[in-house]
């Protein structure tokens, strides 16, 4: 979207044009409701509304472009996500055995991604993830955030969030490692038959 | 979307070959659709809150411009309006010493006369100093002159009157004074019952019934009453031999009878 496209949106949003906050929903609450799943919020479709109603509520003062504009309501997410986890510490929350149908509004290259690896497994490696480990690496890579917004949206400083990335990535890649000989091992053992 | 280079802070190259692609399987694996009931519900909410919320921040911005014009700061005062606002000052402090006479407190005498001499008597003030200096100055010679009437005695009080107005204003407080008495007559008990001495009707010590000052030892008077002090006006007594004709003791001398 061009910054013109996106400053006109913006404005129309915040005058309360239905039409705008429309759009704004589609693009992003698929990808918000994504990450707040992935990070077992307590109700995540109810953390969704309402972390799109202080959007709605705060637009009147934000500036910026669309990135800036993805970031904050992403560090909104984020924020109303801790709240929730905090209000839900009591009760017993009982996630989802199976991990929720994709969306589909990945491109081509994530879409073949998936298919390699399959939606499961993406769960389920997710799963392994320290709390702090799957936050920042779902910020980078779903919101796009940088290290620095990162950092502030999950209140740590830049470097700790760094880590946390290397870290986190470090747990993917052994769990895909080890996940690789068990699946590797027939397609190796038909390549030798043959 | 989905440009975000990980591989930049820290990570180690090799590990990013294995987990870009599970990034990317990220991408398409975690965004879900939200209920389309939500959708259905949540968009016009939102559009109302957005409304609400900027007619709330015009307010706010048009509160805070009103506020900031309200601070700013004020332009300096004609001289016009610095000169009206003395004129009042000065045309209020009469007002105020008229209050405060019909308050009833005593004026300072400066005051007073400055008010006599635009022929405004005040209410609640001993009789004028000013009013009787003028009037004395006016009458002066014929209060001298009518000083034979008294004798000596009355002379003498013209004289001392005189001398006191000239040494201050014990006159005026004086006469202050007795119509301080004069009012408080009758307000404290036992005044009527002739307990207290010179607030009542009865004839205080030193007095002989007169109805005028109460008479001072210094003050001349009229000489009755008791008082021994010596004054030149009094008549002298028989006990007392004519000056100049007993030299010796006055008494009778012990042995000899009346």
């Amino acid at each position: 979207m061009s910054l013109e496209r996106f400053t006109t949106l913006l404005e129309a949003a915040r005058q309360g044009s239905e039409a705008a906050w429309q759009e704004l929903y589609d693009g992003l609450a698929p990808v918000v409701l994504g990450y707040l799943r992935a990070n077992n919020a307590p109700d995540p479709e109810d953390v969704l509304s309402e972390a799109f109603l202080q959007v709605a509520r705060d637009i009147s003062s934000f500036e910026g472009d669309e990135p800036g504009f993805r970031s904050w309501v992403f560090t909104i997410a984020h924020h109303r996500l801790i709240d929730a986890r905090r209000h839900a510490a009591r009760r017993l929350v009982e996630l989802s055995p199976e991990p929720p149908e994709p969306s589909g509004h990945a491109d081509d290259a994530a879409d073949e991604a998936l298919a390699r690896i399959g939606l499961e497994e993406v769960h389920r490696v997710l799963a392994l993830l320290s709390d702090d480990q799957r936050m920042v690496l779902l910020l980078r890579v779903l919101a796009d955030m940088s290290i620095e917004d990162v950092a502030k949206a999950v209140g740590k400083r830049p470097g700790a969030v760094k880590a946390l990335q290397r870290r986190g990535l470090a747990a993917v890649k052994r769990e895909l490692a080890r996940r690789r000989p068990k699946a590797q091992a027939p397609s190796k053992g038909g390549a030798r038959g043959q | 979307m989905g440009s975000n280079p990980v591989d930049g802070n820290g990570a180690y190259a090799s590990e990013m070959q294995e987990a870009l692609v599970f990034m990317d399987a990220l991408r398409a694996a975690v965004p879900t659709e939200p209920d389309p009931r939500l959708r259905a519900e949540l968009v016009p909410r939102l559009a109302g809150t957005a409304r609400a919320s900027m007619l709330e921040a015009e307010t706010r911005s048009m509160r805070r411009g009103t506020a900031a014009v309200a601070a700013t700061p004020r332009r300096p005062r004609s001289r016009r309006a610095l000169v009206a606002r003395v004129a009042i000052a000065i045309a209020l402090i009469p007002l105020v010493f008229a209050g405060l006479a019909v308050a009833g407190v005593t004026v300072p005498s400066p005051a007073r006369s400055a008010f006599d001499a635009v022929g405004i008597t005040l209410p609640n003030q001993p009789r004028s100093e000013s009013k009787q200096s003028s009037a004395e100055q006016g009458s002066q010679a014929p209060a001298q002159t009518g000083a034979p009437q008294g004798g000596a005695a009355q002379g003498g009080g013209a004289t001392t009157e005189t001398s006191a107005t000239s040494k201050g204003n014990s006159k005026a407080a004086h006469e202050h004074a007795r119509a301080q008495h004069e009012k408080a007559k009758g307000k404290a008990l036992g005044h009527e019952r002739g307990k207290a001495i010179g607030l009542n009707d009865a004839t205080p010590p030193g007095h002989t019934g007169q109805t005028g000052p109460p008479a001072h030892s210094n003050a001349g008077g009229n000489g009755g009453g008791s008082s021994n002090s010596n004054s030149s006006s009094r008549a002298p007594k028989a006990t007392h031999a004519p000056n100049g004709v007993a030299k010796g003791p006055t008494k009778t001398p012990p042995g000899h009878s009346k």
